[in-house]
């Protein structure tokens, strides 16, 4: 197709147009500010490609691009035909068609810039805020603020208060601290555990030395009994010279970490224990269902002093307590009670002698006053009925005893049993009537008291009375009895420790078989079966958990620190 | 290549090549943590504890180089598609294994702040990803191949044509027209930028009076029914524009997080680490 375009340019005064045509051939014609365009518009509000002109059997057809529309004859429209004398606007440019088809055989039209770019544009464009690049900062300035922020609170700040902190200071003193002595809180990477929360804002109490492990001084500072787990000139494998405290004792993770219970810790090496220890004496134990039997330490002999340690499994080797005394669990347990002297009867319970200490842990000492006197006096003379014999050793049961008689002799109160008449007399007359006591009367009357005694201590009351709860040995040298040293153990298995407490709820005699008991040499320690049939391993999923460290403790307190 | 191919390979490199060799790390790790068990709880002073902390460390410095390594304009760009798609992948493993570096353990001090921030940042990243897997092409479609600039020029033309036609009407229309010219804008503050739709528009006022007040007069006058069509068209093309600009600003505005905070992540880092020896 061919168009002829009259570019009306400007207008002249005299009113018409100064003009330039431009004849174009192409099978369509397409306006835009595209340099590919027919007619190429420069206006910026024009688009690239904004319309087309093509011809269909002789008639010719505009069409707007895209999104773009345009306007003929006043109305907004995207498609149209054209024929002369119609009005187009294009964007700031008004098109007429005219009527000149004959003459210049071709499609003719005016195009006119009517509306040139005025300040609409600029206006709206200072008006407009289309670009992003802050968000009250730039990207940078906010990435700056956040490290800096952080940084100061991270590092700058504790920095400062490691600094500026008094060193060796008391970690109990609870006085006011600056803020600033708290930044480096900030670095705590977890709780403490509740036996060192109560320093747990001053770092540097375990903290002495920056870039330096807590060392093992800060913590012996308190701790001064954690000696080695076996001694090191036997077991130099198992020696912990030269080991970090906080290898094992992790702190800053809440009361977890600081002890190890796990029993690996100890199975390590304790469920083959002839591998790293081959002169070491101890059974293999893997966990608790595996736990070899109990031995309990016993006295062996008391002069010297000597130790035995006994397997309680109910075999032949009975454990023998060498306590030097004399009991029957069985008698004093009987169901029906035991008869008290008054002639009643009472059912004694286990609680009746076994009380329990404050903590719970262990047992009170049996106290004969407290727990035996009641039935068993130590009454030694039907004349003095409220007289008893002191239960603290036997030269001074014979001293009271002898006491007893003299003031008998000095009362002159006495009535012989055999001849009661006769004696009162005689003896109101030694001493009563007279009135300066002679040498020889009062000679005469400690005598006769310390025969008395002599009597009474070899008799039922003396000799035969003690024999019944002690032992009795007798005295070579002076040819004389006594009562042998008594020896209660508080421990019989002193390499664990055990608490009754947590077993409150259960009878004693589920553990301790004393009902059965006929001698007091029994040992009534439950064997390990006993403790086995409620507890098993760290994994057990049918019984109580326990592991080692429930009754075994790592160190050993007897045993020097390590270095 | 098209915009939606462009997205597609930086997830989809090398058939996940990277995606493969993160969960291959990942997994590897989570073995590592199941498999070790510490005589005291599990934590970061543990030997795998050390161990996942310095893959972790090692990691974030290593997603912090892409900062620098995509203005290094002359290494070309394919080469900074393969670093996209480890950072993506890399930057989530570091989520599990930096996790299973902390042991679970979270607290008030500089290293949960690290942990924290470490998270944030892969969020706001992941948040990035999902917005260019979605924008470019709404872009595209929103613009209808129209720059800002012409629609700028087409709204201001519009806006001729306007105050052309409206001379001779009313005088409630003519102040309408007017301001709707004058005061009309694109963009605006942060918050209009986002959220178009808080513009209070003098050009959707003055098309709201026209359509309510003098609807019923377009029978009679040609040209209010022209006006009505003029400020639709103008509406539209506000509305393309302002669209334009809200995607402008999603596009970028993920940067003022993910960049700020994956800073931040270092200073923390930093901080942990210096904290962790001080007071060892």
């Amino acid at each position: 197709m061919k168009v002829i375009i009259k570019h009306l340019l400007k207008k002249t005064r005299s009113g018409g147009y100064a003009q330039r045509d431009e004849v174009i051939e192409a099978p369509s014609i397409r306006f835009g500010r595209g340099t590919e365009c027919e007619v190429h518009l420069t206006d910026p509000r024009v688009l690239l490609f904004h319309l087309e002109i093509t011809e269909r059997s002789g008639e010719f057809y505009l069409t707007s691009q895209g999104d773009s529309d345009f306007q003929i004859n006043g109305q907004i429209s995207t498609k149209a035909s054209i024929k002369s004398g119609d009005k187009i606007h294009l964007g700031p440019y008004d098109i007429e068609v005219l009527d000149n088809k004959e003459k210049y055989d071709g499609v003719v039209f005016t195009l006119e810039h009517s509306r040139p770019l005025g300040d609409e544009l600029a206006a709206l464009k200072e008006r407009s805020n289309t670009k992003f690049t802050s968000l009250g900062l730039s990207v940078r300035g906010w990435a700056w603020l956040l490290s800096i922020t952080i940084i100061t609170i991270g590092i700058l700040a504790p920095l400062t208060a490691y600094i500026t902190k008094p060193k060796g200071g008391d970690p109990l003193d609870d006085g006011k601290r600056s803020l600033l002595a708290g930044a480096d809180q900030i670095w705590v990477s977890g709780p403490h555990s509740s036996v060192h929360a109560h320093f747990g804002d001053r770092c540097e109490t375990c903290h002495t030395n920056a870039f330096r492990q807590v060392i093992n001084e800060v913590c012996s500072d308190c701790h001064n009994d954690s000696g080695h787990h076996a001694d090191p000139s036997v077991f130099p494998n198992a020696s912990l010279d030269g080991q970090q405290c906080q290898n094992c004792h992790k702190e800053h993770t809440g009361d977890e970490g600081l002890l190890i219970t796990t029993e690996r810790f100890c199975t390590n090496c304790h469920d083959d224990l002839l591998d790293v220890a081959d002169n070491s004496k101890l059974k293999n134990v893997s966990n608790f269902d595996e736990h070899p039997q109990f031995y309990a330490t016993l006295i062996k002999t008391h002069q010297p002093e000597t130790f035995e340690r006994v397997v309680i499994d109910g075999g032949k080797s009975k454990p023998i307590d060498r306590s030097n005394l004399k009991f029957s669990h069985k008698k004093h347990l009987k169901k029906h009670g035991v008869r008290h002297p008054d002639g009643t009867r009472t059912v004694l319970q286990c609680g009746f002698c076994h009380k329990p200490e404050t903590g719970g842990v262990a047992l009170r000492p049996i106290s004969f006053e407290k727990h035996c006197s009641n039935c068993h006096d130590l009454r030694f003379e039907a004349q003095a009925p409220n007289r008893q014999m002191p239960h603290k050793n036997l030269s001074q049961a014979k001293d009271y005893v002898e006491g007893t008689y003299a003031e008998f002799a000095l009362r002159g109160n006495w009535v012989e049993p055999e001849t009661a008449i006769d004696n009162i007399s005689s003896f109101r007359k030694l001493i009563g009537e007279e009135p300066i006591v002679t040498k020889e009367q009062k000679k005469a009357a400690l005598e006769w008291a310390k025969s008395k005694a002599e009597e009474v201590l070899q008799g039922k009351f003396g000799r035969k009375l003690c024999g019944e709860c002690h032992e009795i040995v007798d005295n070579q040298k002076t040819n004389d009895w006594d009562i042998a040293p008594v020896f209660i153990p508080t421990k019989w298995l002193p390499k664990s420790y055990f608490n009754h407490r947590p077993h409150r709820d259960r009878e004693c005699t589920t553990c301790h078989n004393a009902k059965k008991s006929e001698e007091a040499t029994d040992v009534l320690l439950p064997s390990v079966e006993t403790c086995q049939e409620c507890h098993g391993g760290e994994y057990t999923t049918t019984k109580v958990r326990s592991t080692c460290t429930e009754c075994h403790s790592f160190h050993r307190e007897d045993l020097m620190m390590p270095k | 290549m098209s915009q939606h191919n462009v997205h597609e390979s930086f997830l989809l490199y090398r058939s996940l090549k990277f995606m493969w060799l993160a969960i291959a790390l990942v997994f590897v790790c989570i073995l590592l943590y199941v498999l070790h068990s510490p005589l005291g709880e599990p934590s970061g002073s543990s030997w795998l504890g050390y161990t996942l902390g310095c893959i972790s460390a090692t990691l974030v410095i290593w997603l912090s180089w892409f900062g620098i390594r995509k203005r290094q304009y002359a290494l070309g760009t394919t080469k900074l598609k393969v670093w996209l798609s480890a950072h993506i992948y890399f930057g989530l493993a570091l989520v599990v294994i930096a996790t299973l570096h902390s042991g679970f353990q979270i607290g008030w001090n500089i290293h949960s702040v690290a942990y924290v921030l470490m998270l944030l940042t892969v969020i706001s990243g992941i948040f990035g990803i999902y917005i260019y897997a979605r924008y470019p092409k709404l872009m595209t479609k929103n613009r209808a191949g129209l720059s800002m600039e012409e629609m700028m020029g087409q709204i201001s033309e519009l806006d001729q044509q306007l105050l052309e036609e409206g001379q001779r009407l009313p005088e409630e229309i003519n102040t309408a027209l007017l301001k709707a010219a004058r005061e009309t804008y694109i963009g605006g503050n942060i918050l209009e930028k986002i959220s178009p739709k808080r513009i209070v528009c003098p050009t959707t006022e003055a098309r709201n009076l026209m359509e309510t007040k003098f609807a019923d007069m377009t029978l009679h006058d040609q040209g209010i029914s022209k006006i009505i069509a003029l400020l639709a068209k103008k509406t539209k093309l506000l509305r393309r524009a302002r669209r334009d600009v809200q995607i402008k600003v999603i596009l970028r505005i993920w940067l003022f997080f993910h960049i700020p905070l994956a800073v931040g992540l270092l200073g923390a880092l930093f901080s942990h680490v210096l904290a962790v020896f001080f007071y060892w």
